[in-house]
């Protein structure tokens, strides 16, 4: 169990953003839903990519040694592209929850859809 | 409704949970490694990864001849990705902007918290402005130290640039660049055009070949140095134009991160709401 321990944390924190993202109501709520998933996504690619007692793909100063056991080095690259996406995407959605406020006098996404009971 | 959302989300567990018992256990990242077998002669072994993975590793170094194999992969083997981050990047700094085009025209704006002029702050503290100024000459050299060595040492324009652009959001709390809004975000603006400006030249430079080509890599001196697979100290000058590329990305990070910041930040203080619809 402990060897996909990362990858039940992963599934967990997509669950747990998957569900605020479908249940609430709050635009800010929303906002960090979506952080939560990115937070997901990042751990399960930087866990597909990890080895056992290995070293950052980095040769400076590294110990000489026989063997160098190395970490993949693509996965974290592309999980480098996707903290600089995330964070402007949440930038873009606090802009636009803001946008939002000011017109509105609400966060609430059933009140701007103008419903009143939903379920 | 809710009842089809939690059947939904509990076969969405179900499918995820029976496919990672179908993944490698964590640490232990299978490959084909008898495709890439170690380089004897070099007395260097790498153990068996991922084929693409394992090539990056092995040859890297010499192809690009960068310390740090995830910037090789980041502006030499992705360099298209890369651009198109930084252009993603450029295209959220600008719908910001546009967001709030009413607001950042209006010549009279006072957001909440700054003082006109002529006025000292509301923080009155001389710890907390001139501590702050000490801390932002830190954290700027500490930016710049991972811009400039992103290619031998964990760091490069990405992160650098964040960095910097946090001690951007240490200025604007401690009221230090509150004040001259619209001069800021020119600024701003103009420096974070330009980062990307010298990322596509440097993209454009190499285009006899073909567009983000390292041509800087087979020169053999300069920023082409030979380096021999395996272990070193690292060279500041090499690596081709992966250094240049990092720090046009760190340029463009550094201000396009801090105009996000200034901008939500005055937005976020306004009074007059009716400059904002």
């Amino acid at each position: 169990m402990s060897a996909i321990l990362l990858y039940v944390t992963f599934i967990l924190l997509l669950t747990i953003g998957i569900i605020a993202l479908l249940f609430k109501r709050n635009l800010i709520k929303i906002v960090l839903a979506f952080n939560i998933l990115d937070s997901g996504i990042n751990l399960f690619f930087i866990s597909l990519g990890y080895r056992e007692n290995a070293m950052a793909p980095i040769f400076t100063l590294a110990p000489f040694d026989s063997v160098i056991t190395m970490v993949l080095p693509t996965p974290q690259a592309l999980i480098l592209t996707n903290i600089v996406i995330g964070f402007a995407t949440t930038a873009l959605m606090l802009g636009v929850s803001v946008l939002t406020y000011r017109n509105n006098n609400t966060l609430d996404t059933r009140k701007l859809r103008g419903v009143e009971e939903y379920d | 409704m809710r009842l089809f959302s939690v059947v939904a989300i509990v076969i969405l567990f179900g499918f995820l949970f029976v496919g990672i018992l179908h993944l490698h256990p964590v640490g232990e990242a299978l490959g084909n490694s008898e495709v890439l077998q170690g380089r004897p002669e070099q007395g260097i072994d790498i153990n068996g990864v991922s084929t693409m993975d394992d090539y990056f590793l092995r040859n890297g170094q010499i192809e690009t001849k960068s310390n740090n194999i995830v910037a090789s992969v980041v502006f030499d083997y992705r360099g298209f990705d890369t651009l198109g981050e930084a252009t993603v990047l450029f295209i959220v700094v600008s719908s910001i902007s546009m967001l709030f085009f009413t607001f950042l025209k209006s010549k009279s704006i006072v957001s909440a918290g700054v003082p006109p002029a002529g006025q000292f702050p509301k923080i009155e503290s001389r710890v907390i402005t001139f501590g702050s100024f000490i801390m932002y000459i830190m954290i700027l050299s500490f930016g710049v130290y991972l811009v400039v060595h992103g290619h031998i040492s964990p760091g490069g324009g990405f992160q650098g640039g964040s960095v910097m652009a946090s001690a951007t959001a240490l200025l604007l709390i401690s009221f230090l660049i509150t004040r001259h809004m619209q001069r800021t975000r020119k600024i701003f603006s103009f420096f974070e055009s330009l980062g990307l400006t010298i990322f596509i030249g440097l993209g454009f430079a190499g285009i006899t070949i073909s567009f983000l080509y390292n041509f800087l890599v087979h020169t053999s001196t300069g920023f082409g140095r030979m380096i021999a697979f395996g272990p070193n100290q690292g060279y500041l000058i090499s690596a081709g134009i992966l250094p240049l590329l990092s720090l046009a990305v760190g340029i463009e990070v550094f201000f396009g991160l801090s105009l996000i910041v200034v901008t939500l930040f005055h937005v976020s203080g306004v009074k007059d709401t009716n400059s904002l619809r």
